[in-house]
């Protein structure tokens, strides 16, 4: 599993709508924050290499140091944008198909505003279950 | 590494701008921003300046298109290392800027320039430019310098005389700054000239010259030296170098030909002699002059290609090389000229994060922080704002790591800059109160993208740099932010430190310092408190009508629909009528504060921030506990002039800074926008929508009018709440006082609520003619209150077991009657003027007329809140309710109709003196005691109430005033019908009653009898007024007395009844008065009305309308007044009783009888009254005078006019009786001589009236004896025209055939 790793949903108005820290090594809240920047930054090339191609999983967009931002763009324009620092392509594919069904499910859910943050910690479980399997 | 390095960069020529003497840092900048604007001179402009000293290298120069670039370095430069690698990089001119009035010895101040340029080797081109000299100065100049140096007598001042000292040295004659700027941008093509003369000398000597052409690489890595090849390998590496050199040269020259040419040569040379760095060098300048070439419109694919496959060799070649520097300056430039095409996106994107992978082996950390301003700049340019925002936070943290101010300072720009992307902020940026540009400009249409944890670390970032930069008002705000925007994202700890430094910085702040963004606490827009009713201005049309005037209560009573509830109406009612301010008086706006941070909140004041008008705010200062919800505050101000204002928001001073908190902004926090409802679940620091919805997002609106008078109203002696009992007349006064400052101009009364008959009067005129009203002044009005139905009825009372008045209070509660009294002040005139100077209301209105038309012709419509032209100033309103709670009082159980047959006597209608009042007052009995007024009704019925004597009666009746004195007089129930009562003789159903001679029954009397039931505490005591008939007929007995009857009151106590007998002598039924063949509103006629609900015929309709109008005007004529206690007084409505007790065969007993009999002496004319009004009943025509008197033993001739009150032709048969004293019949006695000679017929006329007409009949009388006599016609009806209609019709009221008609007896004197 990835040392670093940093999972973020951002929704159709560029706003996160989850976040996590799903790496297995030391959090510091440095980096943390460093992590949110480069997803942030980062969302300027998802959105041309959005339209590049007709997959929804985008590969590897973005990459500061170390550390690589794989993307999914679901058919909702909702990003699911991981920060990582190991190159495992299949496995974070996994990762983002898995996570794109939880977060259907979650959009099924009719007292869920989309758009409106995540809250729910059955999905926040799972996405880290998820990141345990294939990260 | 240098910033800002692009491709186009090798043919910018670098020219240093240095202050010369004492000049200041602001002088030097004006001066050199006239020079920064010269930073491109074309060729043609040169040329006039250029001379050719030989043959020029540059064989292709552009002289027509081609231009010259310029890089200017204010304050100087440092000379570089590798300034003999690329040409570009040397200074290659010198211009010094000296301002005259500050360096008066201007030969000082050249030397110092002269000196100064010593640093420069390489620049040859120099010039001082001397600006706003003195007289003394120039005159010095002249002395010194010959000729004269001096702008624009001569221009170009290359003298190249040996001893000149000053030849670089350039005065400017004092001008205005286009001048100047015209003259500096001609000097600029003088010293671009010589630049470029400069420029052709070195390349002429290029090769010549013993420059060393080497790099710090060179003694990095000295190349083997090996004899015989060697060394012609370095000729020809040096030759390289030297082609390469002129290149560069050529290209600064604006010759890119001749630059190409040269490069070619370069790249040759280099690579077969291996010299990399030269060849990465030739490469770039090959580029650079095919970009500088081809210009930016002969930009294509094939030259973008050619550009990167160049630029990646040279990449290579750098990289090969191992100078990171410039590996990453070719990168940069690379990526700069490729983010011009958003294309090539990807390709920059790659560029420049590997470069930004290779700057982090950069050794230098200026290296570094250069690097990420390219990788910020380059991405903003490419319309990548997050990337560059990134960057840009990567090179405030390179400055944050450097620890000095400066760099925080820097570092503190930076992360202002990259504010607006991260939307960390809602007002403009501004640094030190001056606001700064933002190079990372949003591209339009850029998401507005909240990311709290990201916001968060900048602000806190912010915060940091902030109190490192020592800028206390950034780190205020940073704070301020922190904790307004994300107060759920931080720990209470943390809420308390961002206090502390809010605190800290407001310290070292300057006392009244306003922030430019809010803090807390949350301030929300609660509502505006409109004024209290009796305050609220009230607008009017430009005919003075009110438009609107009612409480909210009375509103609320005007439902129209014929539902309860109706959502339109609550919507319509919910807009309400907007809120209005008057100049002078405080108004009020409810604001809402919250503090959702875990420390307590100090506000030192808070206040309305109002615009558009002169408004005083008061200021308000509290403190709010930790987790405060919701605290309502109520903010006050007066505002000062008349006009629209807008309540912005409002003015917190909290945390030691002023700041504006506006009620239209969007509250975030965490990073989300939370109105109108928060959607992503976080914490909202209110609770519910607040007035937003209702107010809209610009702020409210507040239309402010001119100052108005205020009334008082209140009632003199008392509160306004009053138990009336039924039918109680009351007078009040209400005094009214103007309490504001502007006098009382206009005033109108009126009477709003349910029961507004209750006030029969409103001194209206007291009012008017104290008009104008001064401030402070009063005045009183008289109202005069009656009370109709009672409002509070006994079982109300008995139910809710209050006082009537508390009972009342409750029923009457919103629907009371109110004086309502609208006012007004001083005329609306736009002039401003104020006050009434004595004018009366007229001419003010006439002024008001001529305004508003003056306006409608020329004048613009005034805005919102002024009053438009045509529509008065506002007024007000005020409402005293009288809270008039009318309670039952005398119940008037019953009234009934009674017909009286008196006995003819000598005076028969004298027989009622004035007091005609019979009444009984019995105290209920043991077994009635109980009884309520329903069951009395019944008893009454059958209870007999002789009027006859009294002392007879029911034992305990307590009788007085029989005004029947003259013995038997029947009173009969109307149920025996008229048959009956025409039929005297028969009336045996009376025991008590006396049979009256058919013969003698003269005249008829009807008595109103009413039975009173006293259901209340209080005694009353009850008196009867009658008016005489129509036009004041009075009496003919008694028609002195007038027309007005005032009858001694009877006393009624409390739970007793009693009966008024009301006499109807004169209030009879005008028999003419229906409509021919109209059925006269009978016992029938109510019947089927009342048991059949048909539709009634037009004849009936009519009839019924008759009979009401006979109701009302007979109750017109009675009047029964009752009096309780001292002050209690009123008058009982009978209408009821009366029309009750006409209904049925009763009516017949008031009509007045068929035939009508007047007698009329005709000697005297003054004796007979011809009256336009029908003779009723034979009511004697004469009083009882000296106008009857007649002589004895003279012909005495006598009209006798007889009328006919009925519909139809009457057939009569009339005999005149003459009786004397005795009632012996003078003119056919049967035992005795007549006593009375005649003329004329008297006993068996037969005659026709005509239908309702008269018929004289004359005859003469000679009376023989003195004395008395009475006339007494009677008649017999024989026949009428519609006789058999009549008996189908089974009408009473028409004559029957047979019945016999008598006359009022007619006396006359005889002496």
């Amino acid at each position: 599993m990835a040392t670093t790793a940093c999972f973020v949903i951002v929704g159709k108005n560029d706003s996160p709508i989850y976040e996590s820290e799903v790496g297995s090594g030391p959090r510091k809240d440095e980096a943390a924050h460093l992590h949110q920047f480069v997803l942030h930054a980062s969302m300027d090339i998802v959105q041309d290499v959005v339209w590049t191609t007709q997959n929804m999983y985008l590969k590897v967009v973005d990459k500061f140091g170390d550390l690589f931002v794989s993307t999914y763009v679901t058919a909702g324009q909702a990003k699911l944008m991981l920060l990582h620092d190991l190159k495992s392509e299949d496995g974070i594919k996994n990762f983002f198909q898995e996570v794109h069904e939880l977060y259907i499910k979650i959009l099924l859910n009719p007292l869920y505003v989309p758009g409106s943050k995540i809250t729910s910690p059955q999905f926040d479980a799972r996405v880290r279950m998820l990141a345990k399997k294939y990260l | 590494m240098e910033p800002d390095v692009s491709i186009e960069g090798a043919a910018v020529i670098r020219v240093v701008v240095l202050p010369v003497g004492d000049i200041s840092p602001a002088t030097f900048r004006e001066y050199s921003s006239m020079v920064l604007a010269s930073h491109k001179i074309d060729l043609p402009h040169v040329s006039s300046f250029y001379t050719e000293h030989q043959k020029s290298p540059f064989q292709y120069q552009p002289w027509d298109t081609g231009c010259l670039q310029f890089k200017f370095i204010l304050g100087g430069a440092s000379r570089g290392v590798w300034e003999e690698y690329q040409a570009h990089r040397r200074i290659l001119g010198v211009i010094g800027i000296c301002h005259c009035a500050h360096s008066p010895d201007i030969a000082e101040a050249y030397n110092d320039f002269l000196n100064a340029c010593k640093a420069y080797p390489g620049a040859q081109a120099r010039r001082c430019f001397a600006f706003d000299p003195s007289d003394e100065q120039v005159k010095q100049d002249d002395d010194i310098r010959e000729p004269l140096v001096m702008f624009p007598d001569m221009p170009t001042q290359q003298t190249n005389q040996a001893n000149d000292k000053r030849q670089h040295l350039i005065i400017f004659p004092p001008s205005d700054r286009n001048l100047l700027e015209f003259h500096l941008g001609t000097m600029m093509q003088d010293f671009a000239a010589s630049v470029l003369m400069a420029l052709e000398s070195w390349t002429l000597n290029a090769e010549s010259t013993n420059a060393g052409l080497t790099t710090p690489l060179d003694a990095q890595q000295p190349a083997p030296v090996r004899q015989g090849e060697d060394i012609a390998q370095a000729k020809r590496r040096r030759l390289g170098r030297v082609q390469k050199t002129i290149g560069d040269f050529c290209l600064l020259a604006g010759s890119p030909l001749d630059a190409h040419a040269h490069y070619a040569t370069a790249i040759e040379l280099a690579r077969t002699t291996f010299d990399n760095f030269w060849l990465a060098g030739a490469l770039e300048g090959h580029v650079s002059a095919l970009v500088v070439e081809r210009g930016e419109k002969g930009r294509d694919a094939i030259v973008d290609e050619e550009v990167r496959s160049k630029y990646m060799e040279v990449i290579a070649l750098y990289r090969r090389m191992q100078v990171l520097a410039f590996e990453l300056e070719a990168s940069f430039k690379l990526a700069r000229y490729l983010s011009a095409r958003r294309e090539n996106a990807k390709d920059v994107t790659e560029i420049l994060t590997a470069s930004a992978e290779f700057s982090k082996y950069l050794g230098d950390p200026s290296d570094r922080l250069i690097a990420y301003i390219e990788c910020s700049r380059i991405y903003g340019q490419l319309g990548y704002a997050r990337k560059s925002a990134f960057f840009a936070r990567q090179v405030a943290q390179q400055y944050q790591q450097q620890d000095t101010r400066w760099a925080a300072i820097s570092a503190l720009q930076i992360l202002l800059i990259t504010c607006p992307l991260y939307r960390v902020h809602s007002t403009p940026v501004s640094v030190n109160g001056k606001a700064i540009s933002t190079p990372v400009l949003l591209p339009p249409g850029t998401p507005p993208g909240q990311w709290s944890a990201i916001q968060v670390e900048v602000l806190g970032d912010m915060l940091a740099t902030a109190v490192r930069a020592g800028d206390p008002l950034a780190a205020w705000t940073a704070a301020a932010r922190l904790l307004r925007h994300h107060y759920a994202l931080i720990t209470p700890t943390g809420q308390l430190s961002l206090a502390a430094a809010m605190q800290a910085a407001a310290e070292k702040l300057p006392a009244g310092t306003r922030g430019t963004d809010p803090a807390l606490p949350f301030v929300r827009l609660q509502g505006l408190t409109p004024l209290p009713p009796p305050m609220q201005p009230l607008k009017r049309d430009a005919q003075g009508k009110w438009r609107s005037g009612g409480a909210p209560g009375e509103r609320s009573g005007a439902n129209p629909g014929p539902f309860l509830y109706s959502p339109f109406q609550k919507e319509a009612s919910k807009g309400a009528e907007p809120v209005v301010w008057v100049v002078g008086e405080v108004a009020q706006v409810v604001v809402e504060l919250t503090n959702p941070c875990g420390f307590e909140v100090h506000v030192e004041s808070v206040f309305l921030s109002v615009e558009g008008g002169d408004f005083e705010a008061f200021p308000v200062s509290l403190s709010l506990l930790p987790y405060t919800a919701s605290h309502l505050l109520a903010l006050s101000g007066v505002p000062r002039a008349s006009g629209t204002v807008t309540v912005r928001g409002c003015f917190v001073k909290s945390f030691g800074v002023l700041s504006e908190h506006r009620f239209d902004d969007k509250v975030t926090v965490n990073g989300t926008q939370l109105l109108p409802m928060p959607a992503n679940g976080s914490a909202y620091p209110f609770k519910g929508q607040g007035a937003r919805k209702r107010l809209g997002q610009r702020g409210v609106q507040v239309s402010v009018v001119p100052p108005l008078p205020l009334l008082v109203a209140s009632i003199v002696g008392g509160e306004a709440a009053a138990v009336l009992y039924e039918g109680e007349v009351r007078d009040l006064q209400v005094c009214l006082t103007n309490a504001g400052v502007v006098p009382v101009t206009e005033a109108h009364v009126s009477l709003t609520g349910k029961h507004r008959d209750h006030v029969t009067h409103v001194g209206k005129e007291g009012l008017a003619a104290a008009l104008p009203l001064a401030p402070g002044a009063s005045v009183s009005i008289p109202v005069r209150l009656k009370a109709g139905r009672p409002t509070v009825t006994k079982l109300d009372m008995g139910r809710t077991g209050h006082t009537p008045a508390h009972a009342a209070r409750a029923s009457a509660g919103s629907a009371s009657t109110t004086l309502a009294i609208h006012y007004a002040g001083d005329v609306f005139r736009p002039t401003g003027e104020k006050g009434l100077d004595g004018k009366g209301l007229s001419t003010i209105l006439e002024e008001q007329t001529k305004v508003s038309g003056a306006s409608a012709h020329g004048k613009p419509e005034s805005g919102g809140g002024e009053p438009t032209a045509g529509e008065l100033t506002p007024g007000r309103r005020v409402g005293l309710p009288l809270q008039l709670h009318v309670q039952r009082g005398l119940v008037l159980v019953q009234g009934k109709l009674l017909t009286l047959d008196a006995p003819e006597s000598t005076q028969p209608a004298a027989a009622f003196p004035a007091g005609e009042s019979r009444t009984g007052s019995r105290k209920a009995s043991s077994s009635e005691a109980s009884r309520g007024p329903s069951d009395l009704s019944d008893g009454a019925n059958r209870t007999q109430v002789s009027a006859v004597g009294g002392s007879n009666e029911t034992s305990g009746q307590e009788s007085h005033t029989s005004g029947l004195e003259n013995g038997e007089v029947a009173l009969r129930e109307p149920e025996n019908g008229p048959d009956e009562a025409a039929a005297p003789k028969r009336n045996q159903s009376d025991d008590r009653g006396a049979n009256i001679p058919g013969a003698l029954r003269g005249s008829k009397i009807r008595l109103l009898e009413l039975e009173l039931w006293n259901g209340t505490d209080v005694v009353f005591e009850v008196a009867v007024e009658t008016r005489g008939a129509e036009g004041g007929e009075a009496d003919a007995v008694d028609g002195e007395l007038g027309s007005l009857f005032t009858h001694p009151p009877t006393r009624i106590d409390r739970d007793s009844s009693a009966r008024v007998l009301i006499p109807l002598r004169g209030l009879f039924v005008p028999r003419g008065g229906r409509a021919p063949g109209a059925a006269t509103p009978t016992k029938q006629f109510v019947l089927q009305r009342s048991a059949s609900g048909r539709q009634m015929t037009p004849a009936e309709s009519a009839a019924a309308a008759h009979f009401e109008a006979y109701v009302d005007a007979l109750c017109a004529q009675i009047s029964v007044r009752w009096q309780s206690g001292l002050n209690s007084t009123g008058e009982l409505p009978v209408r009821d009783a009366v029309r009750e007790a006409l209904q049925g065969p009763s009516l017949d007993a008031l009509l007045p009888d068929l035939l009508g009999f007047a007698f009329r002496i005709a000697r005297d004319a003054s004796s007979y009254r011809d009256k336009q009004s029908p003779l009723v009943n034979g009511t004697p025509t004469s009083s009882k005078g000296t106008h009857n008197v007649v002589a004895a033993r003279e012909m005495t001739p006598v009209e006798l006019s007889i009328r006919n009150n009925s519909a139809e032709l009457v057939h009569i048969a009339l005999t005149v009786m003459c009786k004397d004293v005795t009632g012996t019949d003078c003119l056919r006695p049967a035992n005795s001589k007549a006593t009375v000679l005649w003329a004329g017929a008297l006993g068996a006329v037969h005659l026709e009236a005509p239908p309702r007409g008269q018929y004289v009949h004359k005859f003469a009388l000679c009376f023989l004896v003195p004395g008395e006599y009475t006339l007494v016609p009677s008649c017999i009806v024989q026949a009428t025209i519609n006789q058999h209609q009549l008996t189908n019709t089974e009408d009473e009221s028409h004559p029957k055939v047979g019945s016999e008609c008598l006359g009022r007896p007619f006396k006359i004197y005889v002496r």
